[in-house]
């Protein structure tokens, strides 16, 4: 009798213990491995958010020396052909001093443009808003299609924390819309939401499904788009309609 | 008995829904498939052989838990991408030598012993190599949720269920002499975690095709 009950606690305690020490052993790796998900998840971020603003201040550096350096050479160059080409008048190849005038011109306004887009001045000295304008008037100016702007240009509603990521996201997204796109017009507007901010682009173009070609993306545009509003915190969504694209990006406070 | 029968009948299923829900992801699949088939011709041999036509089942027994050691085997052999080579040929002489050592000493009356051996050897193996892919999965963080991943479904079945009965076989033979009226109470537990181990198999599958 008492072997029968020792075999029968042996069975019974060695049962439980055994199946007690598989669960711990499932449950411990499930959750271990869901925080050290996180954490890598966290490192990456971090990454991101280093790389970025590396990549940030070197922009900032190549537009200072581009303006600085090389626009001030171009211009003073400039000037000593306006000099010598007054006073060399009689000179039997103003075709080519002509020539020379009009490159230095290109040079000096792509220099100054590739420095502007580059680090926009008016991003860092007047706010998003006053940058958005400033850079769909060349666009319009550039290309001839209609963009506009929807948004008080007084209120600050972007923080300078994520005025330059959202400021480069709306670059690559009008950048897009111009290579692919085939659009008439874009417009961009800006408003306030229970939680935190609302920007929006709509725009008449080719119908583009961003979550789509963002997982066959080959290039880096449409990454960088992703990452840049994960470093700040941002949802992109897109809204369904007639004809064109509705982005729809909201800002967490 | 009515559990008995539904998880006998529940053990085909996993082949079933493998082969009528074919998976994109069969190379994700590949190392389980053995192991499923195993779990399919069980159920119908039990079925049939045991339950309908009352066959002796000690040859079934012995057999089938070896053909058990061979499939999990197998599947960790794969999902461990072929890496701990010499682990796993040690592991196979090991269980071939100890295969040799059980055929030589015992007899085929004797086989809740020789189940229970090798269920031992078989629980042993399953923990070890259950540790290195855990470690694994840590170390390489390759996984991002392993809620999401079929070979970890298969992995908790074997486990639970091998942890589980060890020591059910392990005293199987001192259960039944004691008391062979009461013993099939105690098998309870095998049907139980025979479900549990089916229904992972069958998760990890779904997974698999779902993803």
């Amino acid at each position: 009798m008492d072997g029968t009950n020792e075999v029968k606690s042996i069975f019974f305690i060695g049962t439980f213990l055994m199946f007690f020490l598989a669960l711990c052993l499932l449950f411990m790796v499930l959750f271990y491995q869901r925080h050290l998900t996180k954490i890598k998840k966290k490192e990456a971020e971090l990454l991101l958010k280093t790389a970025l603003k590396s990549e940030k201040k070197e922009r900032k550096r190549i537009a200072k020396d581009l303006h600085d350096a090389i626009q001030s050479d171009l211009n003073a160059i400039r000037n000593y052909v306006l000099l010598f080409s007054k006073k060399n008048r009689t000179t039997e190849t103003p075709e080519l001093l002509e020539a020379i005038k009009s490159s230095l011109e290109k040079a000096i306004e792509n220099t100054r443009l590739i420095s502007y887009q580059l680090m926009p001045p008016l991003l860092e000295t007047s706010g998003f808003n006053l940058a958005l304008r400033d850079y769909f008037e060349q666009l319009s100016a550039s290309t001839g299609k209609d963009f506009k702007i929807d948004l008080n240009l007084e209120d600050n509603l972007v923080s300078d924390k994520i005025s330059y990521e959202l400021f480069r996201v709306v670059q690559e997204l009008t950048s897009n819309m111009l290579k692919h796109g085939s659009i008439t017009y874009c417009v961009a507007r800006l408003s306030c939401t229970p939680t935190g901010v609302c920007f929006e682009l709509i725009d008449d173009g080719i119908p583009f499904d961003f979550i789509t070609a963002y997982r066959h993306a080959k290039g880096t545009g449409l990454k960088n788009i992703k990452s840049r509003l994960q470093s700040v915190a941002a949802q992109l969504e897109q809204k369904n309609i007639e004809k064109g694209n509705y982005y729809i990006i909201s800002l967490s406070d | 008995m009515f559990l008995l029968y539904f998880v006998i009948i529940f053990g085909i299923i996993p082949l079933l829904y493998y082969f009528i829900a074919k998976s994109k992801n069969t190379r994700e699949l590949k190392p389980i498939i053995p192991f499923i088939t195993l779990t399919f011709v069980s159920s119908v041999y039990e079925f049939f052989g045991t339950l309908v036509l009352e066959w002796n089942v000690s040859y079934w027994f012995v057999f089938f838990e070896v053909l058990a050691f061979l499939c999990i085997y197998y599947f960790y052999f794969e999902i461990l991408q072929k890496q701990f080579l010499k682990l796993f040929l040690l592991a196979l002489f090991l269980f071939l030598g100890f295969c040799l050592y059980l055929s030589l000493n015992f007899k085929i009356e004797d086989f809740f012993i020789i189940t229970s051996y090798i269920d031992i050897v078989l629980t042993m193996f399953i923990l070890f190599f259950t540790i290195i892919w855990f470690r694994k999965l840590i170390i390489d963080a390759y996984i991002e949720n392993l809620l999401d991943n079929s070979a970890f479904y298969f992995i908790s079945g074997f486990v639970l269920y091998y942890c589980g009965t060890l020591f059910l076989f392990l005293l199987s033979n001192h259960l039944y002499k004691l008391d062979s009226s009461t013993f099939q109470s105690y098998w309870l537990l095998n049907i139980l975690l025979n479900f549990v181990l089916r229904t992972l198999l069958l998760v990890g599958l779904w997974m698999a095709r779902t993803r």
